[in-house]
């Protein structure tokens, strides 16, 4: 990119650098990056490939955008790396490399993150429209903005991915919570049946208690009534007037017998 | 056996009891003790009830359990109607909590658990002429 006018170059170039920066702000996927970059790095520097590579243990993100508007994202491990760019990696020294066949011109740079990972930039230029030296300091910048942004983007993917199991997570505890509710409410629901049916027994025995306390005396004094008031009678009396009373009580009697009897069965069948 | 008092002559007893033979029984114990007794038997408490208020009796004899109006229904009405008639609660359940309903009547001068015979009948009879004539069932007996 060459401007004669300077004061014109540095302004169009610091619009690019804003417009960059504000692309790839803007990405919400570090897929979507090399399409962005795509679309502002030809106003920056002067390239027939640019490559940029972020290491994070064993674990390589790719960039590669070229001249043809070609973008593509891809990930790889670090053996999978160009030798060019493990040099570079193992050395930490900047390389650049020069293929007369081809005139193609290749730079790369190693740099260091505070957080314990790594970045290549690697440009290829051809000697047409070669990499200037000047473009040197805006690698640099290049690389501090796609890094941040990368890790930026990768911390997001990470809490969300977080949040995803803590949904999770909040979903299995909310169904046992239910689980637990639920055989708590059982539980509840039987001892307030059993109870409930403890106190109906309860209550039908004191009934059956009364009721054959009262149905089987009732009779019972009315006989003894009748045997007591014989020695105060004629007999003539007692024959003609108490005696046919006294049968008919006894028969009472055994009525009374028959019916606690048959109340009591009824009363355990239904009690179990 | 005691001394019959002029203003006792021809004393109206009601015994109310649902089986007819223990009314007849009870009638003739109570004959047997005296003579001058006007004594009206009801197996059907409501006519008993109904009675009340123009035979005026002095002493009621009640059972407790009667299907229908029981004798708790019949003191009731009588509380209501403020009618201060003795009353002997004969009945053939021992219950506790039926002697304590009881002590809420305030006419009610006697409980007592069935069967009732000859000196039975005659200590009551004898209780019941100890009454204060001013305060008839306060004093309590048996």
């Amino acid at each position: 990119m060459e401007v004669s006018n300077p004061y014109l170059g540095y302004k169009i170039l610091f619009e690019a650098m804003v417009k960059f920066s504000a692309g790839i702000s803007a990405v919400k996927n570090i897929q979507e990056l090399p399409f962005e970059i795509n679309r502002h790095l030809k106003y920056l520097i002067n390239f027939q490939e640019f490559q940029y590579f972020f290491v994070e243990d064993e674990d390589v993100d790719c960039l590669q955008v070229d001249q043809l508007g070609n973008a593509r994202y891809s990930t790889c491990q670090l053996p999978q790396l160009e030798p060019i760019a493990r040099q570079v990696l193992e050395t930490g020294l900047p390389l650049s490399h020069y293929c007369e066949k081809s005139r193609v011109s290749t730079y790369c740079w190693k740099f260091e993150s505070e957080n314990n990972h790594f970045s290549l930039l690697c440009v290829s230029s051809h000697a047409d429209s070669p990499f200037g030296d000047k473009s040197i300091p805006l690698v640099k910048v290049l690389n501090k903005l796609l890094s941040t942004r990368i890790e930026n983007l990768k911390m997001v993917k990470l809490i969300h991915a977080q949040n995803r199991e803590l949904a999770k997570l909040t979903g299995i505890l909310q169904k046992k919570n239910a689980e637990i509710q639920a055989l708590n409410n059982q539980q509840e629901a039987i001892i307030i049946e059993k109870t409930t049916r403890l106190r109906d027994s309860n209550s039908k025995l004191k009934t059956l208690i009364q009721f054959n306390s009262h149905q089987l005396r009732e009779p019972l004094t009315r006989v003894i009534s009748m045997v007591a008031i014989k020695d105060d009678l004629p007999v003539e009396e007692y024959v003609s007037d108490i005696l046919p009373l006294l049968s008919a009580s006894v028969v009472d009697l055994d009525h009374a017998i028959l019916e606690v009897v048959k109340r009591s069965e009824l009363f355990e069948n239904e009690d179990n | 056996m005691w001394q019959l008092k002029d203003n006792y002559k021809h004393m109206k007893v009601f015994l109310i009891d649902d089986q007819k033979i223990t009314n007849v029984l009870n009638r003739k114990y109570l004959s047997m003790i005296r003579e001058d007794l006007e004594i009206f038997d009801f197996d059907d408490p409501e006519l008993a009830m109904a009675a009340l208020e123009t035979e005026r009796p002095e002493l009621i004899f009640l059972d407790l359990n009667m299907p229908i109006v029981s004798g708790w229904d019949i003191l009731t009405f009588m509380r209501k109607r403020k009618i201060e008639i003795p009353v002997i609660i004969l009945t053939s359940s021992n219950s506790l909590q039926d002697r304590e309903k009881a002590n809420l009547f305030h006419n009610v001068f006697s409980f007592q658990l069935k069967p009732l015979t000859k000196n039975g009948f005659n200590d009551l009879l004898q209780g019941y002429y100890l009454l204060d004539d001013s305060s008839t069932a306060r004093k309590k007996t048996g």
